[in-house]
């Protein structure tokens, strides 16, 4: 289930090297002081016990850092060999903390001959085992790994980590029933262990129990929401129930983000990496796999032996502006265009960033830093016509822009940019027919043709032309998922066509690129609404409100909800009057004055829901609604309200 | 000259599971004569390894000079392959070469000739003595049949892409591919450029496939990463020491759809057939109908990046459905480092299942399908899975070693990052790892058992291809396997030959060319419905037999065979009754001399 090597790596993030590096190593390599071990160093040390020989390792090719705090702690070790009077703990203690970097390190059977030797010195330490079972769960050495594991629940019978790693073991060797065990007896110890969970659901789904599986990954993934590789398993679950609606929107879902737990005693080898090129490395590596909560410590690991990179100072800001860690990215850009004011990517970053904060003429500044230090630089040079389009300078972008495809007519990115400038200006033509040979040359990925595909969609709506519209918003979610406006304008087609879940789906993933757009969230909810899944809808506008919680529109919408849902657990007539009287207080349309009046029938006040009623009855009446549906439907409300009975269909009419 | 000499690895798991040998788990009472695989073969090896003493003296070089250039430990591509129409099949290896900018005083291996080195044909002049015995010997015939491919190939493709009855090769490399069109002469010529079949990317996969049955091969060209010499990145260990980069420290690329246009040109219709093609890291390809509709799929195994399912919609263009079908990631939602990749029926159940081979650490994935193309990743309860866990896999074999009936599995391993124990040792080249060999058990369950040569030579090298082909036509699966910065290894199996065994070539109507994509059941009285697909596709950069051979296990006899049904690719169906077919030998069958089989 979980990689220790990924795990140690992941948890980087907790190391900080508070001081110097040398100060650093200096700890490491101090043993426990003598004062822990009294009784030891006091009386004669017993027998040693037959020890395996710790071959040298080939240290050449390590890196400075690497290979002196290997060789220095290999020396200690030697000495300590070498006097017939050290205690036993303490030899364990230097094997141990050998193996233990070995593990770290990747030296495999030094690993494990390393923490053989402590385990053998120090039986009662629940380390020694505990890590030569991490080790060989890694090396595929199941059956030993298990008695390693079961010798550290002898020692530590609640040992939460154990009991998880005997799951994921047995789990892994087709031990089902002893897997389920360990889980079970991880989860009567705290049930809160999304491991543990997701440990039961993977064997649920293994033995055909579809259900479960999607209850306990369900669980897991609501526990630690990172660990989207669940979203396999929870597809894989609904696959087996025959949804495959469902099974494809979860299977879309896993970015493959691991299941973890919290291993502490794993977690603290991070503490005692000492390469930089090491974490450079794993910073970079997560960065291309778009794991940005993980790259953010690498770097700041990294940064702290070599403070002054701009690389990854550029890096470690796009991974924080990423995260929506707006401040500490921009400053940490900042920090980067400091040290080199000439460097381009740190200097783009940072006008990237300000443009995405509304901070244009200082976002122009630095594009304009940018495209000086490297004019032939296409990307940076139609970002900043398209800022400049943005600021109003629209006639100067489409100049630039389209000197920008003088010098190269296979800037299929820079035409891109084009096509959405001319869109925004209202030149449709120009704008399709750059668009088009965007969409159609191929000369970017997928996301950029995504990007052209929706324009073009935008520019079909706006002549009309709803057939064309929707082919091309078809089109752009599907080369570009991640385009989170792409996929509302594909909900709202959808909902238009009466596809109200296939809609809501869309307006959900727009949600989940964009949790900071109130119009996705209502429509979102308003989908769900439409579409009976009112306890949805409820939880959706739940959510909303906490992220918007002064948006008028969410506030009706849900007084709405609560006053006239069918499904009587999701009615709540008391706050829904709280709620649209707030609404109606700050603006009072037809709408709000019928959602009160709905709130009031609701709590039984059917002589004022029925007053307000009429007053929307006539006051629609007057602006010339009366004969269509809508005004049929204020009608039947009206005269429900006065037969006693509350309204029960939030949206009909 | 040095090779990869490092000491042999055995893994503690491969120690443990050291079980008898093939021949000695077969059932006893095998009274039939002929079928001598008792007592006698118990202690016979399963292989004998005779590459040189066979003429096969070919060294593959990989141009390494201490850089640590990705692609170096990536190529050792072979082809099993009967240019010449004599019925036996001839071994074509792909070379190395310096990258550019290189010295060659620099190099940590001799080259094996002068640069810059080409690819080598060896002839198949099988000597087949007056008691049967048989003689593998080869002879190297590159220059006679004007082959010479230099620069950086990888991987190599086999089909009949112009119908003329002589097998072609499309050779898939770092920067230019080709396609050597074989002019039935014994010569071969370089027609890329006017068949428009080059793709300039680093191409490591291809595959030939006819997926809009028009009766001419479709190519399939597998794309890896954006790598040129002056990419090339650094990239460290755990430790920071210099390590070789992986697949995600450069750019993914596009994988490439060619329709053959009636055998003159290819035509580029990757943009509206692979609907939502995505970026892609592909080392393994293998055709299939994996829906079982009829229609040749595609599979793509993809290192580090999700795999694909390219399913045929019957109208020209594909649909990837890896999500749903479950062959997208493994059963942990993790996307592995694919490599080579295998489909046959694994589990005996009729239908068309997928095994790939990954990196040490990941186990090497049994994909087993439900007949719809929906699958479950069934690696841990399979025996395949845990077996793997130690060993970096790369071409891969679904073979009947001992034709008892049951597919078996060879993987050919070799690591990618530099294994510190043989570093330690002085290994110039420190990525040894033991080949595996599982034994297929029936039900979807196989075991390792060791791969048993003669005079003790241990597989415990720099594998990377494996083709699988019956080079000495005795009626049993041959191997031969290609080692990075080493020699060639041939494979004669010792033991598939004493058991009865049905070999079939499978020919067009119009043509002779393989019926690649043919799907063919042997159906036998009171015993399952066996079947193979024709197919040269499949493992890691090789293409194998496009024959199918059938093992038919103990106690069988011409007579119970009840039937052979085929399913051509272009759909239509036939039954050849037993008389069409001789037990102990290859038969040709050839569409439209069967009775038709209403759909």
């Amino acid at each position: 289930m979980r990689n220790d090597r990924d795990a140690l790596r992941d948890r980087l993030g907790r190391c900080r090297w508070r001081g110097s590096r040398a100060c650093l190593l200096v700890a490491l390599l101090a043993f426990p002081a003598a004062g822990r071990q009294p009784a030891a160093e006091a009386v004669a040390a017993p027998a040693r016990p037959p020890l395996a020989e710790l071959p040298q390792p080939a240290l050449e090719t390590q890196e400075d850092a690497v290979r002196g705090q290997l060789t220095e702690l290999r020396r200690q070790l030697d000495l300590l060999i070498a006097d017939p009077s050290t205690p036993l703990p303490r030899l364990a203690e230097a094997f141990g903390r050998l193996g233990r970097l070995y593990f770290l390190y990747d030296l495999v059977d030094l690993a494990s001959i390393a923490l053989e030797n402590a385990k053998l010195l120090a039986p009662n330490d629940h380390r020694w085992p505990y890590f030569l079972a991490a080790h060989q769960t890694f090396e595929g050495q199941l059956e030993e790994a298990i008695g390693n594991l079961e010798r550290v629940l002898e020692l530590r019978p609640n040992d939460l980590p154990t009991l998880v790693r005997l799951g994921d073991v047995h789990s892994k060797r087709g031990g089902v029933e002893l897997a389920r065990e360990f889980y079970e007896r991880a989860l009567a110890l705290d049930e809160d262990v999304a491991a543990a969970h997701a440990g039961l659901g993977r064997l649920d789904l293994e033995a055909g129990q579809h259900q479960r599986a999607v209850d306990r990954v369900e669980r897991a993934l609501e526990l630690q929401p990172d660990a989207d590789e669940l979203y396999h398993t929870l597809g894989m679950a609904y696959r087996g129930l025959g949804d495959v609606e469902r099974a494809r929107e979860a299977l879309r879902k896993n970015k493959h983000g691991r299941v973890t737990f919290d291993d502490p005693l794993i977690e603290s080898l991070g503490l005692e990496n000492a390469s930089a090129e090491a974490h450079i490395q794993m910073a970079s590596d997560a960065m291309r796999r778009q794991e940005l909560a993980k790259a953010v410590p690498y770097y700041e690991s990294y940064l702290e032996l070599k403070p002054d990179d701009v690389v990854a100072l550029n890096n470690l800001g796009i991974a924080l502006l990423g995260l929506d860690r707006w401040e500490e990215g921009m400053k940490t850009l900042r920090r980067a265009v400091e040290i080199d004011p000439n460097h381009r990517g740190a200097q783009y970053s940072l006008a990237t960033a300000l443009a995405d904060l509304g901070r244009y003429d200082e976002a122009l500044e630095h594009y304009r830093r940018a495209h000086e230090i490297d004019p032939a630089e296409k990307v940076i040079h139609a970002d900043w016509a398209t800022l400049l389009a943005k600021v109003g300078r629209v006639d100067e972008a489409i100049a630039e822009l389209r000197s920008l495809l003088e010098e190269d007519p296979l800037q299929d990115y820079g035409r891109l940019k084009l096509g959405s400038v001319l869109v925004e200006a209202g030149r449709l033509e120009e704008a399709a027919q750059e668009l088009r040979q965007v969409a159609d040359s191929g000369g970017l990925q997928r996301p950029g043709r995504g990007e052209a595909h929706y324009h073009l969609g935008v520019v079909a709506e706006r002549r009309g032309d709803a057939a064309k519209a929707r082919e091309h918003y078809r089109r752009a979610i599907e080369l570009a998922p991640g385009l989170a406006e792409a996929q509302r304008s594909w909900g709202v087609i959808r909902a238009r066509e009466g596809a109200l879940e296939e809609a809501a789906g869309a307006f959900a993933r727009a949600v989940e690129l964009e949790p900071r757009n109130e119009r996705y969230r209502f429509e979102l909810s308003m989908a769900l609404l439409l579409g009976e899944r009112e306890a949805e809808a409820r939880k959706a506008l739940e959510e909303a409100l906490r992220e918007f919680p002064t948006a008028i529109n969410l506030r009706h919408l849900l007084a709405r909800l609560l006053a006239s849902a069918s499904d009587p657990a999701v009615r709540d007539g008391e706050r829904a009057v709280e709620l649209a009287q707030g609404v109606v207080e700050r603006a009072l349309t037809l709408d709000h004055a019928e959602t009160l009046a709905m709130a009031l029938a609701e709590i039984g006040r059917y002589d004022e829901a029925a007053a307000w009623q009429r007053r929307v009855v006539r006051q629609a009446g007057d602006e010339g609604e009366a004969g269509g549906p809508a005004h049929a439907a204020r009608l039947e409300r009206l005269e429900r309200y006065e037969r006693g009975e509350p309204a029960r269909t939030p949206w009909r009419g | 000259m040095e090779t990869n000499a490092t000491a042999p690895r055995r893994s503690p798991i491969r120690s443990v599971v050291r079980l008898a040998g093939l021949a000695a788990c077969v059932v006893a009472g095998g009274s039939v004569a002929g079928l001598a695989v008792g007592a006698e073969s118990s202690s016979r090896p399963l292989f004998v390894e005779r590459a040189e003493e066979a003429g096969l003296d070919f060294v593959h070089f990989n141009g390494m000079v201490g850089k640590l250039y990705f692609p170096e430990v990536m190529s050792g591509g072979v082809a099993v392959l009967d240019y010449d129409n004599d019925g036996d099949l001839d071994v074509y290896l792909l070379q190395g070469n310096l990258f550019e900018g290189d010295a060659l005083d620099d190099v940590v291996f001799e080259p094996p000739g002068p640069l810059p080195l080409t690819d080598r044909l060896y002839r198949n002049d099988l000597e087949i003595g007056a008691d049967g015995s048989r003689t593998l010997r080869f002879t190297d015939v590159t220059e006679q049949a004007k082959l010479g491919v230099s620069g950086q190939p990888m991987g190599v493709a086999t089909g009949d892409y112009d119908n003329d009855g002589f097998v072609d090769l499309y050779v898939a490399g770092l920067g230019a591919n080709r396609l050597l069109r074989n002019l039935g002469d014994g010569t071969f010529a370089d027609v890329t450029e006017q068949t428009a079949s080059d793709d300039r990317e680093w191409s490591v996969a291809a595959s030939f496939f006819d997926y809009d049955r028009d009766g001419w091969l479709d190519l399939f060209i597998g794309n890896y990463v954006e790598f040129r010499v002056a990419l090339h990145k650094k990239c460290t260990s755990a430790t920071g020491a210099i390590e070789y980069c992986g697949p995600l420290s450069y750019g993914p690329l596009l994988n490439r759809l060619l329709r053959n246009v009636s055998g003159e040109r290819f035509e580029n219709v990757s943009a509206t057939a692979l609907l939502e093609n995505p970026v892609s890291t592909t080392l393994g390809l293998v055709a299939g109908d994996f829906n079982d509709d009829g229609w040749l799929d595609m599979y793509v195994a993809n290192d580090q990046l999700e795999n694909q399912l390219w399913l045929n919609q019957q109208n020209g263009t594909f649909v990837d459905d890896a999500l749903l079908g479950g062959t997208a990631v493994d059963g942990q939602g993790q996307p592995q480092a694919s490599m080579g990749v295998v489909a046959g029926d694994l589990t005996g159940d009729g239908h068309e299942d997928l095994f790939m081979t990954h990196l040490r650490m990941e186990m090497n994935t049994l994909y087993v399908n439900d007949g719809s193309g929906m699958f479950t990743d069934q690696s841990a309860d399979s025996g395949l899975g845990r077996a793997s866990w130690q060993a970096t896999g790369f071409g891969t074999a679904l073979i009947d070693v001992d034709n008892d009936g049951i597919v078996d599995l060879y993987v050919a391993n070799g690591a990618v990052k530099r294994i510190e124990s043989q570093l330690r040792e002085g290994s110039l080249h420190p990525l040894a790892e033991p080949n595996a060999l599982f034994r297929g058990l029936g039900g979807g369950r196989y075991e390792e058992v060791p791969i048993d040569l003669v005079e003790g030579v241990e597989l415990s090298e720099v594998s990377r291809g494996v083709a699988a082909g019956d080079l000495d036509n005795d009626g049993d699966s041959d191997l031969v396997v290609i080692n990075n910065a080493g020699p060639v290894r041939l494979l004669v199996n010792q033991v598939g030959q004493d058991r009865p065994w049905l070999g079939l070539r499978l020919l067009l109507a119009q043509h002779d060319r393989d019926a690649l994509g043919a799907k063919v059941a042997l159906h036998r009285t009171g015993r399952p419905v066996q079947w193979r697909r024709v197919k040269t596709d499949g493992s890691y950069v090789s293409a194998n037999d496009p024959r199918v051979l059938f093992g038919l296990g103990d106690g069988e006899g011409p007579g119970a065979i009840e039937r052979v049904r085929v399913r051509w690719p272009d759909g239509t169906s036939e039954d050849f009754g037993p008389d069409a077919v001789e037990v102990g030998a290859y038969t040709t069958l050839r569409q439209g001399t069967g009775t038709p089989v209403a759909q």
